[in-house]
């Protein structure tokens, strides 16, 4: 590809908006690790949930729960952290790789602002108690609109940003950048599709066990796709070029990018493995994620390799060592990653600490390091001046790394203590050998607590950063690169129209939709499905043939080409998706049931189960009872299926801080609930002494006496009874008089019941309806 | 657990096909990527590094266990 003496023009790239995400990222960086910490020692602390401790009393305060503040430590790690951490890197690396300046400084603009109102939003939201009520995406539905067209104008930015390359060859890292945003969009918004009730209120369209596949196959692939391709797009341009050493093998990063693509997504059912995908599948599931090993560790030796050479450096060069640990931590977590997919470790190890170590690991040590190498490779670049203190940025190194070696360490021991704790029975067999749930909580409180630390030296290290690259820009000048390029004179492939209408994209597209039509149709449109895809692949073969051309040919062609080779990525993903959601969304209804469908909730229990979504209490309660043993003997009959059928969102949870709630109906008296829920810690047995009771002891759930306080709000029920009886909920057809006069009938029943033992709620306060859906879990019908 | 839900029989069969369809890609991919020539992967695997006016841009060490590095591209 040498360059005959072709015209050349001067292109100033537009660093302007690399520097601003990169500044957005450290802020938002520092913002999410300190919620994070915060929401670790509220574990530890009681005094700190949902109030402050303050001369002998708890002031209490309903922003800050556990319950409303997790999710804004998620989701302002992932999108708001990583989020700007990302659009930084692939917006620098986009247009050097390219060597185009980014196609609209208009467009750039509105990305980065629009995503920090998003970002702020959500900060605001979260606290509120605004939550759609599924884990990682929480954020209600006008900002999913709005994250929707801002990952839009990225999308044309970026790839308007490809067509007008001056350089013909897409490098792998731009491969990985274009399978995110075709990826993250497709799950992005199948998990998000919901129906509005008012404003900040939705329900989603997918209810029980569908919206668990849905959301899982969105979880596991957000992990695969927002957290993992575009940082490796990352580290396949600042490794090589912080090591100043190419790519160790280009052919590895291309297999590499191949297997994430084609076999991440069947990878999925392996966090559905005890539950509802069918078995060949669930057994595909785990044996891909085996195979996975195989292509993660490739590329993390790729990556290693990449800086064998330059391990001389590792010694004085901060970015060196972040780089190779943030490598080695991938390496890592997907080592981990298979082996949690294994049934039996599952079996363990699910809904305990251990799957927040597992994350951790990926987060602080593959995201967290990586983004800090890229930061301080950045910083002196984008503002034409030395880093402020290398040795800081060493330090920073030696307390992070600590701080992730505390935490993932402390939650494995944790992990494996409560899953063998809960599971453990006594000699016989019979019974449960710890029978009081917080005795298994009293014993991992230390644990907990050399999390909370290992995350704290975490944060200090990431604060470091923050005032070395602060200490760097200030005062400096912002540079802008300016380069002399050859400019391309070949037209972009067979140009935008040429490359949608050829041949490969063409049949590519028929094969789908008449895939989609023999899937879906019935009838009439099953039989042209079938035929029609039949039709195609042969049509395909015989054109290739009869026109002397080569497969091989057809796909230099596509990896040159940005738009066919995106429609490729996309139509793999595509289909990979749609396998798993499809049948199930699609699946029998009354099969499935399993001899028990829910009961069909009261206005008022509905209202209280709002409450409980924006509460965010399944951050802490599971309501799924596994089929295993300890599961059974602790909180009854193994869930059925049937039995969250109209739980829209399904409320199965990941993790449980607290017991299951699946058979929670009848189990306690109304003035328990009550109580409890104005103290926890007064009613709740406090278990067995800890080890160091000065780490936390007894029952660490929030006090939520403002849910006496505040009203229910009946006003709004009509429009979501209304709402879910579209979804498919049985709901009768109520007047708004009749829903009314049902929450106030039921309102005072339990109001009177507390009053017969002397404690005194308000009928129309939220906390009377929290009691009644808390007293109906669990309730259903026998089917045949 | 495993087998809770019942899927349609024609269900399988789609998945089935579409994951043959999907693995087969992949093979072919691997296979291009394998067989890419070595001059090309060299040539693609310093993309990074050959870059217009990189102030970062030094002679490039050699290699021993790799593709070797590229011609500039450009002056
Ligand atoms: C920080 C985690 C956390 C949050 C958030 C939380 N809980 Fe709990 N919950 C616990 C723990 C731990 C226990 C067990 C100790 C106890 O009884 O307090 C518990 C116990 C319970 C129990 C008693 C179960 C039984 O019968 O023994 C109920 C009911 C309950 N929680 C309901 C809720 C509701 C409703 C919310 C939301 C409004 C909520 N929890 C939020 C941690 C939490």
């Amino acid at each position: 590809m040498q360059t005959s003496p072709s015209p050349t023009i001067s292109i100033t790239y537009n660093d302007r908006v690399v520097r601003q995400f990169m500044l957005a990222a450290i802020l938002w960086g520092v913002v999410a690790m300190t919620f994070g910490a915060i929401v670790a020692f509220m574990l530890n602390f009681w005094q700190i949930n949902g109030g402050i401790y303050l001369f002998g009393k708890q002031w209490s305060i309903e922003w800050i729960t556990f319950g409303r503040l997790r999710p804004l430590h998620t989701n302002a790690a992932i999108f708001a952290f990583v989020g700007n951490m990302m659009f930084a890197g692939i917006y620098h690396s986009t247009q050097r790789l390219v060597r185009a300046r980014l196609a609209s400084d208009w467009l750039s603009s509105i990305h980065f602002w629009g995503w920090q109102a998003i970002i702020v939003a959500a900060a605001i939201t979260l606290p509120l108690g605004l939550s759609r009520g599924k884990e990682y995406a929480e954020l209600i539905w006008p900002l999913n609109v709005a994250v929707t067209v801002i990952w839009v104008i990225f999308a044309i930015n970026f790839f308007w940003t490809l067509a007008r390359r001056n350089e013909p060859t897409l490098y792998v890292a731009i491969w990985f950048y274009i399978a995110t945003i075709i990826t993250v969009a497709l799950l992005y918004v199948v998990n998000h599709l919901s129906l509005p009730t008012s404003l900040l209120h939705s329900y989603p369209v997918f209810g029980g066990v569908q919206d668990a596949l849905v959301q899982w196959w969105y979880g596991h692939n957000a992990v695969a796709f927002f957290l993992t391709t575009p940082i490796l797009g990352i580290m396949y341009y600042y490794v090589p070029k912080a090591v100043n050493r190419p790519v160790y093998s280009y052919r590895l990063s291309v297999i590499h990018f191949w297997s994430l693509v084609f076999i991440y997504i069947w990878a999925g059912p392996h966090h559905l493995l005890n539950t509802a995908l069918p078995p060949w599948l669930q057994y595909l599931g785990m044996t891909f994620s085996l195979m996975l090993w195989a292509p993660s560790w490739g590329g993390m030796l790729n990556g290693l390799l990449t800086m064998k050479g330059a391990w001389d450096r590792m010694r004085e060069d901060p970015i060196m060592k972040f780089f190779a640990v943030g490598i080695t931590a991938y390496g890592m977590a997907t080592f981990e990653g298979p082996l949690l997919a294994i049934k039996s470790v599952n079996a363990l190890g699910h809904y305990t600490d251990w799957i927040i170590g597992h994350v951790h690991g990926g987060t602080l040590g593959w995201n967290g390091f990586m983004a800090a190498g890229m930061f301080y490779w950045l910083a002196p670049r984008l503002w034409n001046r030395p880093l402020y203190s290398r040795s800081l940025a060493n330090f920073h190194f030696w307390i992070g790394l600590v701080g992730i070696l505390l935490y993932v360490l402390a939650m494995w021991v944790s992990g494996i203590t409560q899953g063998l704790m809960l599971n453990a029975l006594n000699d016989s067999g019979t019974s449960l050998a710890y029978s009081n749930f917080l005795e298994t909580l009293n014993a991992i409180r230390p644990l907990m607590f050399f999390r909370a630390i290992g995350g704290t030296l975490y944060l200090i290290g990431f604060i470091l950063l923050a005032y070395n690259i602060y200490r760097t820009v200030t005062g400096a000048e912002t540079v802008s690169t300016t380069v002399e390029v050859p400019r391309r004179t070949e037209p972009d492939q067979q140009g935008f129209k040429g490359s949608l209408l050829n041949p490969p994209v063409i049949y590519t597209s028929l094969i789908i939709i008449f895939a989609c039509m023999w899937m879906l149709g019935g009838g009439f449109f099953l039989l042209t499905g079938l035929f029609g895809t039949i039709f195609t692949v042969l049509l395909a073969i015989l054109h290739f043939q009869a026109g002397g051309r080569r497969w091989s040919q057809w796909y230099e062609k596509l990896l040159a080409n940005s738009l066919g080779f995106t429609v490729l990525t996309f139509a793999s993903v595509a289909i990979g998706g749609a396998i798993q959601i499809i049948p199930t969304v699609m699946v029998n209804r009354a099969a499935n049931l399993e001899g028990r469908i829910q009961r069909v909730l009261t206005p008022l229990e509905l209202a209280g189960r709002d409450i409980y979504i924006a509460e965010g209490c399944y951050n802490c309660h599971s309501q799924m009872i596994r089929m295993l043993k300890p599961d059974v003997m602790r909180y009854g009959d193994y869930s059925r299926l049937g039995e969250s059928i109209y739980d829209y969102p399904f409320q199965w949870g990941s993790r449980r801080i607290g017991p299951d709630l699946a058979r929670e109906g009848g189990f306690r008296s109304n003035d328990w609930h009550f109580d409890h829920f104005m103290d926890p810690r007064a009613i709740s047995s406090a278990g067995s002494a800890a080890a160091l009771p000065w780490m936390g002891h007894g029952s660490n759930m929030p006090a939520y006496p403002w849910l006496a306080r505040k009203k229910i709000d009946v006003d709004a029920l009509p429009s979501k009874i209304r709402t879910l009886r579209t979804l498919g909920v049985p709901f009768p057809d109520w007047t708004e008089d009749e829903i009314r006069a049902q929450v106030e009938a039921q309102a005072l029943e339990i109001a009177r019941d507390l009053q017969s033992k002397d404690r005194f709620l308000e009928p129309n306060s939220q906390m009377t309806a929290v009691i009644a859906y808390l007293q109906q879990l669990g309730l259903n019908e026998e089917v045949r | 657990m495993g087998s809770r839900i019942q899927p349609e029989e024609w269900h399988a069969l789609i998945q089935v096909l579409a994951f043959l369809l999907c693995f087969l890609a992949f093979l072919y991919f691997v296979i291009r990527a394998v067989l890419m020539k070595k001059d090309t992967a060299g040539k693609l695997a310093s993309m990074p590094l050959d870059e217009p006016g990189d102030p970062d841009k030094r002679t490039h060490p050699d290699k021993e266990d790799s593709e070797p590095a590229p011609p500039a591209r450009h002056g």
